[in-house]
């Protein structure tokens, strides 16, 4: 177990990148920018911890990516059953931490944010059986999306692009479970079948 | 290396989808009706209205984009290898690629630019551009040192939303300094305007210096010589930057009147801009025209000296005295109404807010002795109160009033402007 959890980086990268995600939302709460849009001339109004659900990821596609892979096909470990208990046992902890946080702070957005990570994780797992660590592209280019084509007016989205939606949306938490879920049976699933990826 | 085999290797590759995805959406749904607004091709315009939009997606994309080709060359242990070639040419070899892409992401909205509204780029239309592709470059270093200690999985995702916050948010916010330094060229230049190089060298010293401090964690050698020579570096360059840019709002220094005009005609004389070309007589007739009707019916005492075309001093446009009047001639003949620009600007009325039916009353009165008049659409954009009842009242009205005298018509035009400021102040 010890072996297995330096091997991931779990108490370096994921511990730190965790951290890091529950500072800065905690920081940013329901901070806002401007930015640049192509679906909206002005006004273009982003929530800044839209963007920190990216370390969680980030973190979390790096750890899963750091493997021994002479060591993991031996088979004597049930490694792809570790892997998703890791990543469920990373979600609970960011959607508590973020959960508490939200509510001692007083701060939809960072309820959100914890929200955000769930479908975003959700996103590179589903890729990650395929594409390795370069599945951290797509919840990066799903961000950029919503910033750029988002929003439908200056301060409304459109349905599809869930992370920007508020907290009460039931899409975006339906949304948010569903890609979690098929993004971890499908990542247990790959991980089964090859073993571990190059 | 082999071209082909340096860009099918190369993160930069699959960075080509999104930069060109990006760079085409901004120039379809939002710069194309900034270059389509000038009356005349204009090259600093096009350049630089072309690209504000993706200065910051470019560097956010040539740094996330150089920070893996970063993290990959230093899993490939290239600097662990002996030495054929020198280190830095094999990292400028790598980053080429990646800032190519960048380069595009500008590049491509100009040509289009430049294809749609047919003119040449000047020598002093490309700084902008020139500015943001030395950025590019610099931003694909920091990128790739960034690379060098961070994997992948987290350095796109730093780099990618990180350089898109601080470059392209400070032009939105205050204070205004930032929005001058961070390499972001908003300025929204127009017509008869060009950067200075002041400014330039503002946007361009913070992120040059940063790029070469990151540079530096590279080179061999005395890492505590290494890491001060950086901090001096970033240090001065932005110290230098903003003693540059401390004074400015949210304008930068623009260069005006950049452009050469001519003069014809007297009483008064019509200056426009070379641009106008043949357009420039046509201006100029319906200009005296105007004045010769407003003259007529006493609207003005006398013409101005002389009338010359506003855009020629960019967004500074001076006030109009009693020898010059500054009007946006230009504008107005691609929409057919010079004389309506012209009465506009020289229908005075007693007060400061005249009674608009009124007002309008003695507009589409002058308006119609001196070319078009504006259809009901036109003046309901700008009134949302106007209804179609009130302009055939109000066309009636005119008509009425046109069949009479001259002096008749003088003195309704007198007791209109007096009753249009009755009960303001």
């Amino acid at each position: 177990m010890i072996w297995w959890l330096k091997t991931r980086l779990v108490h370096t990268v994921l511990a730190c990148g965790v951290a890091a995600f529950g500072l800065l939302t905690f920081l940013f709460q329901d901070g806002t920018v401007v930015l640049p849009a192509i679906s909206v001339t002005a006004g273009n109004t982003v929530l800044l911890a839209g963007f920190t659900p990216l370390l969680v990821v980030g973190a979390l596609v790096q750890s899963l990516d750091s493997r021994l892979t002479t060591a993991e096909v031996t088979g004597t470990r049930p490694v792809a059953w570790l892997d998703t208990g890791l990543v469920v046992v990373t979600m609970i902890t960011v959607a508590a931490l973020t959960a508490v946080g939200g509510f001692l702070l007083d701060s939809p957005a960072v309820v959100a944010a914890g929200r955000n990570s769930l479908f975003l994780t959700g996103l590179a797992l589903c890729a990650r059986g395929w594409t390795g660590r370069s599945s951290i592209v797509f919840p990066t280019a799903w961000i950029f999306l919503v910033v750029l084509v988002g929003h439908r007016t200056a301060d409304d989205f459109f349905p599809w692009a869930v992370t920007g939606l508020a907290l009460g949306s039931s899409t975006a938490a339906v949304a948010a479970g569903a890609s979690l879920l098929l993004g971890i049976s499908l990542n247990h699933h790959m991980t089964t079948r090859q073993g571990s990826r190059p | 290396m082999r071209i082909s085999t340096l860009i099918r290797s190369s993160t930069a590759l699959p960075a080509l989808v999104p930069a060109l995805g990006l760079t085409l959406s901004f120039y379809v749904f939002s710069t194309h009706d900034q270059v389509a607004y000038w009356p005349y091709p204009y090259a600093p315009t096009l350049v630089q209205r072309s690209i504000e939009q993706v200065y910051a997606l470019s560097y956010a994309l040539v740094s996330a984009a150089a920070a893996w080709q970063g993290a990959r060359f230093k899993e490939s242990r290239v600097r662990e290898s002996a030495p054929y070639r020198r280190e830095w040419t094999v990292v400028a070899l790598a980053l080429s690629p990646v800032v190519a892409v960048g380069w595009l992401i500008l590049l491509v909205p100009v040509a289009l630019a430049f294809s749609e509204r047919p003119t040449w780029p000047t020598p002093v239309s490309l700084p902008p551009l020139l500015l943001g592709m030395a950025l590019c470059a610099a931003h694909g270093v920091i990128g790739f040192v960034v690379g060098q200690r961070l994997k992948p999985a987290l350095a796109v995702p730093v780099m990618a939303c990180g350089v898109f916050l601080l470059v392209s948010y400070p032009h939105a916010m205050e204070p205004f300094y930032l929005r001058h330094m961070s390499g972001e060229y908003f300025a929204h230049l127009g017509f008869a305007e060009t950067a200075t190089a002041a400014s330039m060298v503002a946007q361009l010293l913070p992120t040059l210096s940063l790029a070469v401090a990151a540079s530096l964690t590279l080179t061999r050698g005395h890492a505590l010589l290494r890491s001060g020579l950086g901090l001096v570096v970033c240090v001065g360059a932005v110290l230098i930057s903003h003693s540059i840019v401390k004074d400015w709002n949210y304008n930068p220094s623009v260069n005006v009147n950049a452009v050469r005009t001519t003069c014809t005609g007297t009483a008064p004389e019509v200056c426009l801009p070379v641009n106008a070309g043949k357009d420039a007589k046509a201006i100029s007739d319906e200009v005296h025209r105007t004045f010769a009707v407003l003259e007529k019916y006493q609207v003005v005492d006398s013409p101005p000296k002389r009338v010359e075309e506003a855009l020629d001093y960019g967004r500074f446009t001076p006030d109009n005295t009693k020898d010059t009047g500054y009007l946006l001639l230009s504008t107005a003949q691609q929409e057919n109404r010079v004389n309506a620009e012209v009465i506009g600007t020289y229908v005075k009325f007693p007060c400061e807010m005249p009674q608009p039916t009124l007002r309008r009353a003695v507009l589409l009165w002058l308006e119609q002795k001196t070319g078009t008049m504006p259809g009901y659409e036109r003046i309901a954009a700008g009134d949302p109160f106007y209804t179609p009842a009130q302009h055939q009242e109000t066309l009636k009205a005119v008509d009425e009033v046109s069949a009479k005298s001259a002096t008749e018509q003088v003195s309704w035009y007198k007791k209109i402007s007096r009753s249009a400021c009755e009960g303001s102040s």
